[in-house]
């Protein structure tokens, strides 16, 4: 109980930071809707000359690509403070403390997106109430939940992943370019830029672990749910999650032996 | 001339700390290529559907968004970092450093932070644009080249005021960097032909936050759509924004408080 308290107290300072600037996180809703806009006045023009691309009508590809932006999006961030604690040597204040460094930050991270949720959610209603017309909503409340669920679980995996590259600062110089390489990898992994089963190879790209990101909450929030089996999924996720988070705490033990604690007392 | 000396010597030197670090230098040509292959990813799918999107043929496309990728990170690698970190400045009450000095506060802003992570992506984007040339099987002319890379500079420096106006609101809201984002995701909006857009957003698009223009009319030059107005037009946005510009600098400027000794 006493260890649950540490990081619901970690959680408590994520929530209030979030709420300081309440109209900077505001702005942020421009990142769940404009893109999705973007690419309903493409699709749209495409789908002049085509009724059905892959197995996706119209109204199913954009309420995907809104879904799939706004799991993209939301999901929680280790973000570069992590690498940037290692370069600069303010790493050793955690390590003091008696926390465990992945949870602290998985706990800051995930409180801090709360706001930013709420946010989003008015974000992806605004969206489907301009483009009303284009929309399609799950067939019952299963389809849903099942679509947050795998929503959830692939932002934690995310997580763990993100994690791992920060902590490659106990062996580069610079990380940075790794992280931005592996932002921009996700992006187009997950399924953002296109859904991964209208790509050539999709055998590949649907057995990476990148799709639970939001390529397949999304395929689950427009109803694509037949020849899927939920439970093997299911199983999958939690496996590449723990396969992840065993390898992260690996690289932690590796490089902490490595840290030299630059210009910190 | 001796502001272009200056500012020359101030990249020449930021230039060679930067390619201090090797491997970075090399990741970031990496993430160019990686991204340039995304966009042709797209694409390839999209146009293994249809012949044409809004009248552009795959190649024409691939122009369009080799132009837009290119201004963008044009963009960010000479005034990107430089004018976010205005709010900063501004926030934390330091800017008063950079106008006390005997050079142009607006262009030191500017260019304060040159970041080459983005200028080494460049080659990779202008590959996407020769690319688009390649399927065509055209190349344009000498004078179109010209047209197109003054009709270029010119969307450059709309693009550098549209982010400047967003900053300077920072001397109002204390917090604005998320803001300043929007237009970045508002430039997604330049990736793709013009003709796709209708009604009220078309208008938006050409007259407010006018990004669909920045990339849509330099290429006009390119494909062989040669008319004086797009050129006219981008010139008279560029006026009004630098004019609001100007307007939002003198007035932000009279409402800052500095916090340096």
């Amino acid at each position: 109980m006493k260890k649950a308290c540490k990081y619901i107290s970690v959680s408590k300072i994520g929530i209030l930071q979030s709420l300081q600037y309440k109209v900077n996180t505001f702005f942020l809703l421009s990142i769940i809707i404009i893109p999705p806009l973007a690419y309903f006045f493409l699709w749209k023009s495409v789908y002049t000359q085509k009724e059905i691309i892959g197995d996706y009508k119209l109204s199913e590809l954009i309420t995907y690509y809104i879904i799939s932006y706004f799991f993209l999006e939301t999901k929680p961030h280790a973000w570069w403070e992590i690498a940037n604690s290692i370069k600069n040597g303010s790493f050793s204040k955690y390590i003091t403390k008696p926390m465990n460094h992945f949870f602290f930050y998985f706990f800051f991270a995930y409180s801090y997106l709360l706001s930013w949720w709420v946010f989003a959610v008015f974000g992806v209603i605004f969206l489907f109430f301009i483009l009303k017309n284009y929309i399609v909503l799950p067939y019952g409340l299963l389809p849903f939940f099942l679509s947050f669920l795998f929503g959830f679980l692939g932002g934690v995996l995310g997580y763990i992943i993100e994690y791992i590259l920060n902590l490659l600062s106990f062996w580069i110089e610079k990380p940075f370019a790794f992280l931005r390489i592996l932002d921009l990898s996700v992006y187009f992994l997950s399924g953002s830029i296109i859904p991964l089963d209208l790509l050539p190879f999709k055998k590949i790209f649907l057995f990476l672990p990148f799709k639970y990101i939001s390529f397949f909450p999304a395929r689950i929030f427009v109803g694509k749910i037949e020849n899927i089996n939920i439970f093997n999924e299911l199983f999958f996720l939690f496996l590449w999650i723990i396969i992840f988070y065993f390898i992260s705490q690996v690289v932690f033990y590796l490089g902490r032996k490595r840290y030299s604690a630059p210009g910190s007392i | 001339m001796k502001t272009f000396k200056t500012i020359l010597k101030f990249l020449c030197l930021k230039f060679k700390s930067h390619v201090a670090f090797r491997t970075d230098t090399v990741l970031q040509f990496f993430f160019g290529i990686l991204d340039s292959l995304f966009a042709f990813l797209f694409f390839h799918v999209v146009y293994s559907y249809v012949d044409n999107i809004a009248g552009f043929e795959k190649g024409e496309l691939y122009i369009l968004t080799g132009t837009a990728y290119l201004l963008d990170n044009l963009y960010k690698s000479l005034f990107g970092a430089g004018i976010f970190s205005l709010s900063l400045l501004v926030k934390k009450g330091r800017f008063e450093k950079y106008l006390i000095r005997p050079f142009n506060p607006k262009l030191l802003v500017a260019l304060r932070e040159p970041r080459f992570d983005n200028f080494y992506r460049l080659p990779s984007y202008f590959v996407l644009l020769v690319y688009g040339f390649y399927l065509l099987k055209t190349f344009p002319s000498f004078s179109d080249i010209l047209l197109y890379l003054f009709s270029f500079l010119i969307s450059l420096l709309i693009y550098l005021v549209l982010h400047y106006n967003i900053v300077l609101l920072t001397f109002w809201i204390i917090e604005v960097y998320n803001l300043y984002y929007i237009i970045y995701d508002f430039y997604e909006f330049a990736k793709y032909p013009e003709k796709i857009y209708k009604g009220i957003f078309r208008k938006i698009f050409i007259t407010i936050i006018p990004v669909i223009i920045l990339s849509n009319y330099p290429v006009k030059f390119l494909l062989k759509e040669r008319n004086f107005f797009f050129l006219f037009y981008q010139i008279l946005i560029l006026l009004i924004f630098y004019l609001i510009f100007k307007f939002m600098w003198i007035r932000g400027l009279k409402r800052y408080e500095g916090a340096t000794i």
